[in-house]
């Protein structure tokens, strides 16, 4: 923490606006070079800040005093464009942002104690036997953020959704197998889970490759995760970019910085309807 | 709770030694705190300024380093304060126009390419569940909403509203870094010089 003991927020924004007095900013400048904490957020209030530039909420002089300093930092033209960009894609897929509302609550009854979560489970079963699966009939998640409520969200919104397609190396296992996978319409990202077998490296990188073997897409530092004892490595392709036709994903571990070590060819098939 | 890397603890630097200070991957990290500094300043050398304080510290180190008690944060940051000093004092140059190539990103709306959307797309699928959704509740209102909207998602994640920004602001810095990654394999410009014409046919996602 700070000299202070606390994160002072409000000076962080007041410092990156240009409008702490100097005796202040002198202050705030030793923290930030002793303090993780205090540098983490000062960073999170950069983004902060970019979105407010853009929003246009900041004002006039405020957002050319933070712009000017922004455009000083390495990169940081690239992260105003960044910011717009996911403005963007975040604004143009709220269906997705819904149904993955829905993916995470049984991890939230985790957190519960157990007769939290014997209600929950009965509050469940009776909404399924009523053939009306919906997040109206969480009523204690509405009572502790009303906000998140899922609106209209039904059994058929939610399996909308394409579970991961899982993909088994053929190179390793010496299968030959393409896994076929048939695209549905308006389906924007095709999320992928590239079988590992074993947890071999830190980071990986996966690339999609058409028939021709010409790289389309890449992936890089990927990480493997775990799920009912299946190790993988996940990532996703726009779908709107894939076409009827034959790919392939190499996966390469990275062993160090400027070594690659491959550790699989995965096959599959896009059917466009 | 948010996740911490290997860095020490906050009030852990105190106790760190010059030699920890400058060794990596926290040498970066000072480098970059020392940019900020500079460039809130104002200085338009933020950079060059950090590295001459760096440098200067590493000149001193053989003699103070042996004797030195205290923070060596407030050794650096004094460095800093007399490059800025002199930084000042330098001649005016002659005010040229900078960023040319730079468009107040306010009111514009189509900077952003159809490219750098694709990218975006498939890196938040790069991207574990719960980060996805806490990415896209983050952003889910503008203006005087969000704040409540975020005070909400806080409390619903059981963590502070700090932690909260913080850790959105992680999750972004990972989908930023993957789409430049991305966009190096899907620019028009690195196209156009290794494929004369692929402008009109982009061959890549």
């Amino acid at each position: 923490m700070t000299v202070s003991g606390q994160l002072p927020s409000a000076s962080i924004r007041e410092f990156l606006l240009g409008t702490l007095s100097e005796a202040e900013r002198d202050r705030l400048e030793h923290d930030l070079l002793a303090d993780d904490d205090l540098y983490d957020l000062l960073r999170a209030t950069e983004e902060d800040l970019i979105d407010e530039c853009i929003e246009g909420s900041l004002a006039d002089e405020q957002a050319e005093s933070f712009l000017r300093y922004l455009t000083a930092l390495p990169g940081g033209r690239d992260r105003v464009d960044f910011a717009q960009c996911l403005k963007t894609v975040l604004a143009r897929s709220p269906q997705e942002t819904k149904t993955r509302r829905l993916d995470i609550v049984p991890r939230f009854g985790s957190w519960l104690s157990v007769p939290e979560r014997l209600a929950w489970s009965a509050a469940l079963l009776a909404v399924a036997a009523a053939g009306i699966w919906s997040a109206a009939n969480l009523p204690e998640e509405r009572t502790r953020i009303p906000e998140l409520e899922v609106a209209g969200a039904t059994a058929e919104s939610a399996s909308a959704i394409r579970p991961p397609v899982v993909l088994t190396a053929g190179l390793l296992r010496g299968k030959s197998e393409t896994e076929t996978v048939t695209l549905s319409p308006g389906e924007r990202l095709l999320e992928l889970r590239l079988d590992l077998g074993s947890r071999d490296y830190e980071e990986y990188r996966a690339v999609l490759h058409d028939a021709e073997s010409r790289e389309l897409y890449a992936a890089s530092q990927l990480t493997a995760a775990v799920e009912e004892e299946r190790i993988f490595v996940a990532f996703g392709v726009p779908a709107a970019r894939l076409a009827n036709a034959d790919y392939y994903v190499t996966l390469e571990g990275i062993a160090e910085p400027d070594r690659r070590e491959t550790v699989g060819r995965y096959s599959l098939r896009i059917i466009v309807p | 709770m948010i996740g911490r890397d290997s860095r020490p603890l906050a009030g852990e630097a105190h106790d760190m030694s010059f030699d920890q200070l400058l060794s990596s991957p926290r040498f970066e990290e000072l480098r970059s705190r020392l940019i900020r500094i500079f460039a809130r300043r104002g200085c338009s050398i933020p950079e060059d300024l950090a590295d001459e304080t760096v440098s200067r510290v590493v000149a001193k180190l053989p003699e103070i380093a042996p004797t030195y008690e205290g923070d060596p944060v407030r050794f650096f940051h004094a460095v800093a304060r007399n490059v800025y000093l002199e930084y000042t004092r330098r001649p005016r140059t002659v005010q040229i126009e900078e960023n040319l190539d730079w468009r107040d990103p306010r009111g514009d709306e189509a900077s952003s390419s159809e490219a750098k959307y694709e990218c975006l797309e498939g890196c938040m699928g790069t991207l574990s569940r719960d980060d996805r959704w806490i990415i896209g509740e983050y952003y889910q209102h503008r203006k005087g909403a969000k704040i409540d909207y975020r005070k909400a998602l806080a409390a619903h994640l059981g963590i502070g509203m700090n932690a909260l920004r913080i850790r959105a602001c992680r999750i972004r810095r990972r989908l930023q870094n993957c789409v430049f990654e991305c966009m190096k394999m899907t620019s028009p410009d690195e196209m156009e010089k290794l494929v004369p014409h692929s402008r009109v046919r982009r061959p890549l996602l």
